[in-house]
């Protein structure tokens, strides 16, 4: 039940979501033909979805910025409508109340990750094209083995501020530690650290620039570190929402 | 009056936020522009000060933080208090609908007006301290180009905010259809038309600037800028129209 309130809660973001990066890797695939002859250069077909997707500026931008609404909600929005006497009442702990929209956040931002490899290599075989559906679903672990720190970080912030200030300052988070992996000397010698090219591959040893396709190895060390952030900021939110005074 | 401080009480958070965001980032800029200056641009010469302060600020990380969060202060409004339960007293005011909205959107016009004359504002009177300086012609020109496309996000979101009834909803569309539309608005067959907003505000690509020496050059586009505000209008008088007949029960 308290999962199907989070998924009631969040269901238009996420179906809206899925649609736009539906939509966007429909058109990166069918509009193929005019997007590729803007090039400067030509590519292959590979490396053209790689930059049109999984690179910086491309879906994966989009990705991030759906996964960060994901991450809103929760119960002090809840107190400005007047509604969380009313979910607060209910039989079960604060605990299990933040941990059950932490899952149904972290499952569709799972889902969400898998429209890409689910849809490009289908609609690239169906226009007589090829991409890897190996390379799609890898890409898939990437994005949420990262995208679940993006969430984390709205998740977080959900609980301590409004709705408009989570939103604003989450992102800025992002900005600033994005910023901060390469002006930091320390942090910018450390490429794995950040988590915008881990998603994407640049510059990552498991990457090849060429064809733009992964080779070797998943980065499982960095995954596992960002699957531990992201249970630490979960555990966090849960440790603000159980102190929280709800007058 | 009353009506205009009770839109500033209601977007104040966002607007402190927003401000404080670009105010600090522009200081930040400047203050270490030598540190920064030379991590950014280690593989990429920037002669100048004027150079470096347009690649980080005007064509940078500032004017994305702008216009990603600047059309966040036209969320909210009736929609949003109809979700708390206090659209009764706001439509119980003496007041019509559209005075309700246009003080939301002046409000939020001017709003997005001072965060456009922060960058100027910062970085000319910082500049001076690193030994530095930048003009604050050039500075002002820039701040007209992005209180004018700000206004235009902002009256598209506030006609989100109006049509849609969930916060969430509005933000996610708005964000949605900002993103496709800038990458269409920045392809090469489309940039003729001058729609970009990211080239507007920059200059990037656009006839009034001089790539050589990242400035403007000659006058402010009037034109360019025209259909800008006639966006904006259209908008709002969308957003004014769909207000008016909505039941609000």
């Amino acid at each position: 039940m308290l999962a199907y309130k989070a998924w009631r809660e969040s269901r238009t973001r996420f179906l809206l979501s899925s649609v736009s990066l539906a939509w966007g890797c429909s058109v990166v695939v069918l509009m193929q033909g005019s997007l590729r002859a803007e090039l400067h250069a030509p590519m292959p077909y590979s490396k053209y979805i790689w930059s049109a997707v999984y690179k910086s500026n491309g879906l994966r931008d989009l990705y991030l910025v759906l996964v960060l609404m994901l991450g809103l909600g929760g119960l002090l929005p809840e107190r400005a409508r007047g509604t969380s006497g009313f979910t607060l009442a209910l039989p079960v702990s604060r605990f299990r109340l933040v941990a059950t929209r932490a899952m149904v956040g972290l499952a569709e931002l799972t889902l969400l990750a898998c429209v890409p490899a689910v849809l490009l290599p289908i609609v690239s075989q169906w226009l007589g094209e090829w991409y890897s559906t190996r390379q799609a679903w890898q890409f898939v672990v990437l994005w949420v083995g990262c995208g679940s720190v993006v969430f984390s970080v709205a998740f977080v912030c959900s609980t301590l501020l409004g709705e408009y200030a989570t939103w604003v300052v989450s992102f800025v988070i992002l900005l600033l530690y994005s910023a901060l992996v390469h002006l930091v000397p320390v942090l910018a010698r450390r490429p794995m650290l950040d988590l915008f090219d881990l998603m994407s591959g640049a510059v990552m040893p498991y990457f090849h620039d060429a064809d733009a396709t992964l080779r070797g190895p998943l980065p499982w060390e960095p995954l596992m570190i960002m699957a531990g952030l992201t249970s630490a900021f979960v555990a966090t939110a849960i440790r603000i929402t159980v102190h929280q005074e709800f007058p | 009056v009353k009506l205009w401080y009770k839109a500033w009480r209601e977007s104040q958070v966002r607007f402190l936020l927003l401000a404080s965001m670009v105010a600090g980032l522009c200081a930040v800029f400047v203050l270490f522009h030598v540190a920064i200056n030379a991590r950014i641009h280690a593989s990429v010469a920037v002669p100048t000060y004027v150079g470096y302060i347009y690649g980080v600020t005007y064509a940078g990380s500032v004017r994305g933080l702008f216009t990603l969060l600047s059309p966040l202060l036209g969320l909210g409004g009736l929609q949003r208090e109809r979700a708390q339960h206090t659209d009764g007293f706001t439509l119980a005011l003496p007041v019509s609908r559209r005075a309700l909205l246009a003080a939301r959107v002046v409000v939020g016009v001017l709003q997005i007006v001072v965060v456009s004359l922060l960058p100027a504002m910062v970085i000319c009177g910082l500049s001076p301290l690193v030994q530095a300086s930048y003009p604050w012609l050039q500075a002002l020109q820039f701040s007209v180009l992005w209180a004018v496309v700000g206004s235009a996000g902002f009256a598209a979101w506030v006609f989100a905010s109006v049509v849609f009834s969930s916060e969430y909803t509005a933000l996610t569309v708005c964000w949605v259809a900002s993103f496709f539309a800038a990458r269409e608005l920045q392809r090469p067959s489309v940039r003729p038309l001058h729609l970009a907003w990211n080239y507007i505000m920059s200059g990037r690509n656009m006839p009034y600037f001089d790539a050589r020496t990242d400035q403007l050059i000659g006058p402010i586009p009037i034109e360019i800028l025209l259909v800008q505000i006639v966006i904006a209008l259209s908008f709002l008088v969308a957003a004014a129209w769909v207000l008016d007949r909505q039941d609000f029960a």
